[in-house]
């Protein structure tokens, strides 16, 4: 079974990058073990329009955020938490915490920063290939960059001068 | 620290990993995913895709062969997708349900769910994308039309010539899709329908 065999290699090379994503936008094991669930069931339904390796990349992150997003809105409906779109959240991050975690400051940054975050500094593309990735335009994508960067700098100051 | 350092975030980035416990989990979901969709597909299709060994150490031969023939060919997309099938067949403007069946406007009978909707204008032309979960609420005449296959989802495809309008229907998940398209050309219908197949 040749589909079975390619997902199951896709699984095992890309497990780690869905579940990073899922963990840094659901910031939470159960959640994010949801969402790395729903990929991968995703990817055998539509493993037939994957063109190439980088296509396989780039289609997992995107549809990683999309089902984060998906699973955020249930969790939203599932508790009435109120969220507003790219407002700062608390954190209700399950992992463990560190002292001065850079990991932690990128989960916490308002959801439109993170993956954008992410995928420039972790996954190492370019901004024009995010801005594929995520549907975004380029100014869009430099713009959440520069933000982020200037919310995480305010944050590392802060921490930096207790 | 005040200062954003990347390759710290690298170092914490790469400590996470996937567990194990789900990565198994995943896989047998998946395998039984996959059975689920064979049969699905097998439903689909009208025929049943089991073969005998006979038939199916000679199905190998054949496929090496064809494979082979594609590499030769440099074609490197094979492992991946099979090619767009593209059927477009003209139909009489359709009976609008109640007044409510535009183009641009919410497609499907009043009261129905439509779960995602957007429009715009492409290439000259405006595009537009409906959802339904009932699927009495697409025009049955699309149903009709001979089935495509695009980007691995059965489509029907239908042009309207006394109102340039293309149409197409697909189903994915139980969900009803329905795409419009006015004062297009078939290339850049076909090309935006292919974009939403694939951002689904």
């Amino acid at each position: 079974m040749k589909t079975l065999m390619d997902t199951d290699r896709a699984l095992k090379e890309h497990g780690d990058m869905v579940y990073r994503i899922a963990l840094l936008h659901m910031k939470n094991k159960s959640d994010a073990e949801d969402v790395f669930q729903e990929v991968f069931l995703r990817l055998v339904r539509y493993w037939d329009r994957i063109e190439s390796e980088e296509h396989l990349r780039r289609w997992l992150i995107r549809v990683t955020m999309n089902c984060c997003k998906k699973q955020f809105d249930n969790a939203y409906r599932r508790h009435t938490v109120p969220l507003e779109e790219g407002s700062g959240r608390e954190p209700t991050c399950e992992m463990t915490k560190e002292d001065d975690s850079l990991w932690e400051c990128v989960q916490n940054l308002p959801e439109l920063y993170r993956g954008v975050v992410h995928l420039f500094y972790y996954e190492q593309y370019s901004i024009r290939e995010i801005g594929k990735i995520l549907e975004l335009t380029e100014s869009t994508v430099k713009t959440r960059l520069s933000r982020a960067r200037d919310m995480l700098r305010e944050k590392l100051e802060a921490e930096g001068g207790r | 620290m005040s200062r954003f350092d990347e390759n710290q975030y690298k170092r914490e980035a790469d400590k996470i990993h996937a567990p194990q416990d789900l990565i198994e989990r995943t896989r047998a979901a998946m395998q039984a995913e996959e059975a689920k969709f064979e049969k699905k597909q097998r439903r689909h299709f009208g025929k049943d895709k089991r073969v005998s060994g006979k038939t199916h150490r000679w199905t190998g031969y054949v496929a090496a062969a064809f494979i082979g023939l594609l590499v030769v060919a440099g074609y490197g997309g094979y492992r991946y997708r099979t090619d767009d099938v593209i059927r477009i067949q003209e139909l009489a403007a359709f009976e609008k349900t109640g007044g409510s069946w535009e183009l641009g406007m919410s497609l499907g009978q009043k009261g129905t769910v439509l779960e995602k909707e957007s429009e715009g204008e492409y290439d000259g032309g405006r595009f537009h994308i409906s959802s339904v979960k009932d699927r009495g609420a697409v025009p049955k005449e699309l149903w009709k039309t001979e089935k495509s296959r695009i980007k691995g989802v059965d489509a029907y495809i239908g042009y309207v010539k006394e109102e340039s309008a293309y149409y197409a229907v697909w189903e994915e998940e139980d969900i009803y899709y329905i795409a419009s398209a006015e004062g297009m050309t078939e290339k850049n219908f076909l090309k935006n329908l292919k974009k939403s197949i694939d951002n689904l």
